[in-house]
């Protein structure tokens, strides 16, 4: 059965209609990397399904609950977000807290959990993204590719049932991607489950278990990620893999 | 100018001036400082948050006030209030005038600070499953504040010397009793210099206080 399901969603901003009616299944345990030029609308598929912009057509299945998404509520909203984590492609830390509280914040005013535990369970998923020295630090200490780390971390300790990443390393230079990318694996590895919007094809290669591959707001091809780089069929795919392989 | 006499006179009138820039202006200022403050953030904060009515009600209270002169508005006040049944002393007339009026200069100032902090903060605060108001508290309205810190101080500055207006309401404050003590003694001069040189010390006061609040806000960690 499907952990998350998206089922014909649309969005269109004003009169450019930046979503055409995609169907996304994951299953539990699955790292489905969305790839496709920019512009696409791999990010406002993304931001739809954390309800960060609202779609105007269609419907989520998450965990066996169908929401659909022109009548949700804001109480059913909340209800998956504090299930799901987000990680944003410019990090988004909150500018004004340490990192320790960048990742309690979620626990003790959303979730109601006591400092000290919330405090065991930041150290628990810092030390995962190997930012347990900096916990006094404030975001703007931080490089690039800590912040990102620390906004895992921040993601990871309200033990989503999935997490989104947005571009999460399309900000950082290669080296400080590399470490971020190194975080995810990991994820995988433990067997989380994740949608990942990126262009590192490596990693969608290497790590994902599906890739869906989008353009003008439609799903081109999609599959698992060996059939999808040795045997694409689309030639859109075929010329998107040609461009970025060179 | 300054003869003997004089030098006797400013002598003596400086604690009588002063105590009352400690018992009336300070208080009136500091007061209508704090409560314009609050109000202002419940304004800044409707206006962001964009609730309908309410939001039209706060532009409207703002562009009357902004639109009318701090003086006039004193005086509707004191003539306008005791019709309405509500009699009150002058010092808390002032207050609450002072309040209104300065609620709706800081609400902008509030607001622009607010729209300042990146749309990505709001985001992340939903991402982590926190409340609208669990965001605005703990993300956008400590970090709207630092940035709002040096006008608001701005706005206490103003205040402290605004508050001779309230003279006009029958408030005896800091410069109501140095012109009756000019009164008095016909020498005018002397005495407005040296209330003109009291007001500066508290506003002295006042800006090194702002610095030192500045850095105990903190930057979070941006060196300066």
């Amino acid at each position: 059965m499907s952990l998350l399901k998206v089922n014909n969603i649309h969005k269109a901003f004003g009169t450019n209609e930046v979503l055409k009616g995609i169907n996304i299944d994951v299953e539990k345990g699955d790292v489905v990397s969305v790839l496709g030029p920019s512009g696409s609308g791999k990010t406002t598929l993304l931001r739809c399904i954390n309800f960060l912009e609202s779609a105007d057509e269609g419907e989520l299945i998450f965990d066996g609950k169908t929401y659909p998404f022109s009548k949700i509520s804001r109480a059913e909203i909340s209800d998956v977000r504090k299930r799901t984590g987000f990680v944003f492609q410019n990090y988004n830390l909150f500018a004004n807290k340490t990192v320790l509280h960048n990742v309690t914040l979620g626990l003790t005013s959303a979730r109601h959990i006591p400092m000290a535990e919330a405090e065991a369970k930041a150290r628990d998923v810092l030390q995962k993204v190997g930012m347990l020295e900096q916990i006094n630090m404030y975001p703007s200490q931080l490089s690039g590719g800590q912040q990102q780390r620390v906004a895992i971390a921040r993601a990871l300790a309200t033990d989503p049932a999935i997490l989104y990443f947005d571009e999460p390393t399309s900000a950082l230079d290669p080296q400080l991607t590399a470490e971020v990318l190194e975080v995810m694996k990991k994820l995988a590895d433990d067997g989380m489950t994740m949608i990942v919007v990126t262009h590192e094809l490596g990693f969608a290669r290497d790590v994902s278990t599906k890739v869906v591959f989008m353009a003008d707001g439609v799903i081109v091809e999609e599959g698992d990620a060996k059939t999808f780089f040795n045997n694409p069929t689309q030639p859109r795919t075929k010329e998107f893999l040609r461009l970025t392989n060179s | 100018m300054f003869d003997q006499n004089t030098l006797t006179l400013l002598i003596d009138s400086f604690p009588k001036i002063l105590v009352y820039g400690l018992k009336v202006t300070l208080p009136l200022a500091t007061a209508a400082f704090i409560l314009s403050t609050i109000l202002s953030v419940f304004v800044a904060m409707v206006q962001y948050a964009n609730v309908p009515i309410l939001r039209q009600i706060c532009r409207f209270y703002i562009w009357i006030i902004r639109g009318t002169p701090l003086l006039v508005q004193l005086m509707v006040a004191f003539y306008g209030l005791p019709l309405l049944g509500i009699h009150s002393n002058p010092f808390i007339m002032a207050v609450i005038v002072f309040t209104i009026n300065e609620g709706a200069y800081s609400a902008e100032t509030m607001r622009a600070a607010m729209e300042a902090v990146p749309a990505g903060q709001l985001e992340a605060g939903y991402c982590v499953g926190m409340s609208y108001m669990q965001i605005m508290w703990h993300i956008i309205l400590p970090q709207a504040f630092r940035t709002a810190f040096p006008s608001l101080f701005n706005a206490l500055i103003s205040m402290v010397k605004d508050t001779s207006l309230a003279s006009s309401i029958t408030v005896v404050e800091m410069f109501t009793r140095t012109k009756q003590i000019a009164g008095q003694s016909y020498n005018y001069l002397p005495l407005y210099i040296e209330v003109a040189i009291v007001y500066l010390m508290f506003c002295t006061v006042l800006t090194y206080l702002q610095k030192r609040g500045e850095v105990r806000l903190g930057s979070y960690g941006v060196r300066k």
